[in-house]
């Protein structure tokens, strides 16, 4: 009996130890004093008009609170299952793929995505980097010619 | 001081007579002689208490003796011993095994230990690059993501680090058994080998055998 909760001790000690550590300073299971920003919801897409010189998508979505968000990523795709680059970065709800001097977009059908992130600090103060919630359902675009 | 000695013994001299001085002596002395009274020079040459019969029966035994140190001469030179074997298994599984001529065992233990091992070593590397992957993540999906694909081939690396530390347990066990096995057949053969012998040399001269 004796011998059989010393196993089962040891059994749990060299479990334990093969596990894997949540060492990743934005990870919030490792991290309870992180907060997860809110998924993107009420993602709206709108192209410019057909013939426009300037190309752009102009894109809203729902406001997350400012308690779990700093600011927003701007995904685009191909496809709704293609991979998808960050094209942007923005600190509130609304974006313009393309309305400025360096976007430029061209004619042709997008998927836009968009998820919120939030600065970590560690209890020093250090920025640990930003932590990005979920991203939002894709939204197809056309782009007219 | 021997001056002073000498003169105490002429003293002891003169205050005893030497009549009991004698009876002193040979009251020291009587143990011994009825010890060599107790001596008998027949009992002691009587080879029958050894159980031989007469001087051709202790001849015969004493080539016996002659042939079993020759023999044991052999088994040391050829038999294994258990402590190297069990040494040899602890530092490369089953190569005991193999020294103690078990070649299909040896090789067994060795391929489940480099099996179990290299798995074991592969789901390893597989944890390490998802773990790498999960503290560089930022978005909490790959963060869950990658934290799950490291976890996984973990448990599996140390499952398998676990059997081939069974095996490396049983390896160690089953060396003695194979090496006192592998004795008894070296015996053997020693005796059946001495045994086929029709002529030997020895200090005696030639022995032939029908």
């Amino acid at each position: 009996m004796k011998y059989r909760n010393l196993i089962l001790l040891l059994s749990l000690i060299l479990l334990a130890s093969c596990m894997v550590k949540r060492n990743n300073p934005l990870d919030p299971v490792g991290n309870p004093n992180i907060i997860v920003p809110d998924q993107v919801s009420g993602l709206q897409c709108f192209a410019s008009g057909t013939g426009a010189a300037n190309k752009y998508v102009e894109l809203r979505w729902n406001a997350n609170p400012s308690l779990n968000t700093d600011g927003y990523y701007i995904y685009v795709g191909m496809a709704y299952n293609s991979e998808y680059a960050v094209v942007d970065t923005v600190f509130t709800n609304i974006s313009s793929h393309g309305g400025k001097p360096w976007h430029n977009v061209k004619a042709g059908d997008y998927w836009y995505k968009v998820s919120a992130f939030r600065d970590v600090f560690s209890e020093d103060g250090i920025a640990q980097g930003k932590l990005e919630g979920r991203r939002s359902e894709p939204r197809f675009v056309r782009v007219p010619a | 001081m021997r001056k002073t000695i000498f003169l105490l013994l002429k003293q002891a001299q003169r205050a005893i007579p030497s009549y009991l001085a004698l009876i002193f002596i040979l009251m020291a002395l009587a143990p011994s002689l009825a010890a060599q009274e107790q001596f008998d020079i027949n009992v002691f040459a009587d080879s029958t208490k050894y159980g031989w019969e007469d001087w051709r029966d202790r001849n015969t035994y004493r080539m016996d003796l002659i042939d079993r140190q020759e023999l044991l001469q052999i088994y040391e030179m050829e038999s294994s011993q258990i402590g190297t074997s069990i040494l040899k298994s602890a530092i490369i599984p089953g190569y005991g095994q193999i020294s103690s001529k078990a070649w299909t065992k040896g090789t067994i233990f060795l391929g489940a230990e480099l099996l179990s091992m290299g798995v074991s070593l592969y789901f390893y590397d597989r944890s390490n690059y998802y773990y790498g992957k999960y503290m560089e993540a930022t978005q909490i999906d790959d963060i869950q993501h990658y934290f799950a694909a490291a976890q996984t081939p973990r448990y599996y690396s140390w499952m398998f680090m676990a059997l081939g530390a069974v095996v490396w347990g049983y390896n160690i066990y089953d060396v003695i058994l194979t090496t006192d096995s592998y004795n008894a057949q070296v015996w053997q053969e020693i005796m059946e080998r001495h045994g086929k012998k029709t002529i030997s040399m020895g200090p005696d001269g030639i022995q032939l055998r029908f």
